[in-house]
């Protein structure tokens, strides 16, 4: 009995941790839901950071899905609504089943989709990309990295993400009419062993041109394996998101060109269009409820600009 | 070589015959150089886990071990600059800890190697995460690292690092399990850890050590893991992969109520792993089946295997051996 009481105290107090940096002060608090755990948010955090700033009165913080699974996310909305949370933006890993969960929490919170969007869903807006013009817009670097046509081999952690689907969508409808065929979509389940694995069985069987990696991790995986495999040069590669290995691909010329959200808008517009909501203002909410933060394209003549600015992004 | 595993190099030929005729680049030279490479990368530490499991134990720690320890040797590479043979050695003893604290848990406290490991699965989980605030750890824009990576996961005459470092396992523990007294004593054990205490065996001390080896070979491996992708998402980094290590230690002959298993199995398991999901991509089967592909497979040579088994032991029976005739149900290998 008396090692159970010990051991009894020893959880509580690991449990009251938390607890009591929760307890202090009782501001309203706002909150990003993640898809994953990805540089793409620690940059997306960088922009919560900068809205924190700009209005102290709020508590905000990051919730990371780290598993990636929707199952994990409906927990997480769970505890924040146990919480009493004010406002919530996220990114819905598996928006068409999820409906319920988000409409419980827009009924009793300010909720705003960001990078991925639930659109069945009574969310106040989305704020993000227009995938399906990201898809568009490398559908078009394809074409230039491949302008006799070609076969090309798209690379993502998992097809059930709406954001996956609308990039594959985009740049089949980019890659139509022309004489450039979409060969398979390989799917790894966000395990960067696989991913890359991936690659190199795509370049041991062959046959490719131009390989397409839809994730943020998906085009360093690219990058090195076609590195290792001697086929720099020779098999294109066009990716997305803006890992720094992604971006040195793109400088040293192996990467053609890679399509960039603009995370540090999501994290900052989403906490903020969150408070002017609150604060009664819905001026900014467009009719089609899409807030779009329009995709960059980096290629070798504004890689190096683009590189310093992330560097200032990501430093500590 | 024992008939277990005849049986699974038998099952590895077949399957790569067949992938081999239905598509001849899955014997392309670059090919199988590079599932040499995912070999080496999931044998080393299958090694580990075989060993563990043959004591009677499972270690489910080993997946999330490495998001742990791999935070941390990018860590001190990039953020602390530590020269790389001390961050190589302090990863590998940071896994020999970590085996030294599992082991004296199952063995001091008592506690039951699963809830243990498990626990070990959730807490390095959630300390990598915590350790990193969630942010995928990489080497950066540079490329200071260059001349480490490839000595972790370059080749050399073509044949890749890790598959050369698999080899070295391998031998050493081979000689470990098969050729030395605390190999016999972790069979003893993993049979029948009472009698094994009754005949004088310090058990406790060779089971903690059988952890040890798996902490060890675990640091090892996320050393090649981590220079295979050339990041760390802490969340997701070797997540299941200690399901991988179990699988191929069990297709390797190993079994999981313990005292069974060797070397040369669990890395043909290990191979089979991956051949079966090399196949995967090259006949362009969708990603989607990937893990349907090899749980079948696995579950055709488990069934295949159990029925050579009966067929064996009923030709012993009729054959009417005195000493086997009790026995007929099960004839497990005594090695």
């Amino acid at each position: 009995m008396k090692r159970f009481a010990a051991l009894l105290l020893a959880a509580l107090v690991v449990a009251s941790a938390p607890l009591a940096s929760q307890a202090q002060g009782t501001k309203k608090s706002l909150a990003l839901v993640t898809n994953a755990a990805a540089d793409f948010w620690t940059i997306a955090r960088r922009g919560v950071e900068k809205a924190n700033k700009e209005h102290p009165e709020y508590a905000m913080e990051v919730i990371v899905t780290g598993q990636a699974t929707a199952a994990e996310q409906r927990r997480e909305l769970d505890n924040l609504l146990t919480r009493g949370i004010a406002g919530v933006a996220i990114s819905a890993i598996d928006p068409k089943n999820s409906t319920e969960i988000l409409n419980k929490v827009a009924g009793k919170a300010v909720l705003f989709t960001t990078d991925s969007d639930a659109p069945q869903s009574n969310r106040v807006a989305y704020i993000g990309t227009d995938n399906v013009a990201a898809g568009r817009q490398a559908g078009e670097q394809i074409k230039k990295a491949l302008p006799n046509g070609g076969k090309v081999m798209l690379f993502v952690g998992t097809m059930d993400a709406d954001n996956a689907r609308e990039r594959v969508q985009g740049i089949k409808e980019a890659l139509n009419g022309s004489n450039i065929t979409i060969l398979d979509i390989r799917t790894d389940g966000v395990d960067f062993a696989k991913a890359k694995a991936n690659v190199q069985d795509a370049l041991a069987r062959g046959g490719v041109d131009c390989l397409v990696g839809l994730y943020s991790y998906n085009t360093p995986q690219i990058y090195s394996a076609v590195k290792e495999a001697g086929k720099a040069g020779q098999v294109k590669i066009v990716g997305f998101d803006e890992d720094p290995q992604t971006l040195r691909g793109v400088a040293d010329g192996t990467i053609l060109s890679t399509v960039v959200q603009q995370p540090f808008e999501f994290g900052y517009q989403s906490m903020i269009d969150m408070i002017k909501y609150m604060n009664g203002d819905k001026s900014f909410i467009p009719a089609n409820k899409l807030i779009i933060i329009p995709t960059r394209v980096i290629d070798k003549s504004n890689v190096a600009a683009f590189q310093q600015s992330m560097k200032e992004l990501l430093k500590k | 070589m024992a008939k277990k595993e005849l049986g699974l190099l038998g099952l590895l030929l077949a399957v790569g015959a067949i992938t081999g005729v239905l598509n001849p680049r899955f014997l392309s030279a670059v090919n199988l150089l590079d599932m040499a490479n995912l070999i080496g990368l999931f044998g080393i530490f299958s090694i580990g886990e075989g060993i563990v499991i043959i004591t009677g134990g499972i270690d489910l720690s080993v997946g999330s071990m490495f998001a742990f320890l791999g935070v941390i040797f990018i860590d001190l590479l990039t953020n602390h600059s530590v020269p790389w043979p001390a961050a190589i050695l302090l990863t590998v003893g940071a896994g020999i800890v970590l085996g030294v604290l599992q082991g004296v848990l199952v063995t001091r406290a008592k506690l039951q190697p699963f809830v243990v490991t498990l626990c070990g699965l959730l807490i390095y989980r959630g300390a990598a995460r915590y350790y990193t605030e969630d942010a995928t750890m990489g080497f950066g824009y540079g490329d200071d690292y260059d001349w480490v990576g490839w000595l972790a996961s370059g080749r050399s005459w073509g044949i890749p690092h890790s598959f050369i470092l698999l080899v070295v396992v391998a031998l050493a523990m081979w000689v470990v399990l098969h050729r030395s007294v605390f190999g016999r004593y972790l069979f003893a054990i993993g049979k029948n850890e009472e009698a094994a205490r009754f005949a004088g065996i310090r058990t406790n001390a060779v089971v903690a050590g059988a952890y040890v080896i798996s902490g060890g070979l675990a640091g090892l491996a996320t050393v090649l893991l981590v220079f295979y992708t050339n990041s760390v998402s802490p969340s997701s980094f070797g997540n299941f992969y200690e399901l991988y290590a179990i699988a191929a230690a069990v297709l390797g002959g190993c079994s999981l109520r313990g005292g069974e298993g060797s070397i040369l199995g669990i890395v043909l398991g290990t191979a089979l792993l991956q051949v079966l999901q090399n196949l995967v991509n090259i006949l362009g089967i969708p990603s989607s089946l990937n893990f349907a592909v090899m749980g079948t497979v696995i579950l055709v040579g488990a069934l295949a295997d159990r029925v050579l088994q009966q067929r064996r032991a009923r030709a012993v029976a009729h054959a009417g051996t005195p000493e086997l005739r009790a026995g007929t149900a099960q004839v497990g290998e005594t090695r």
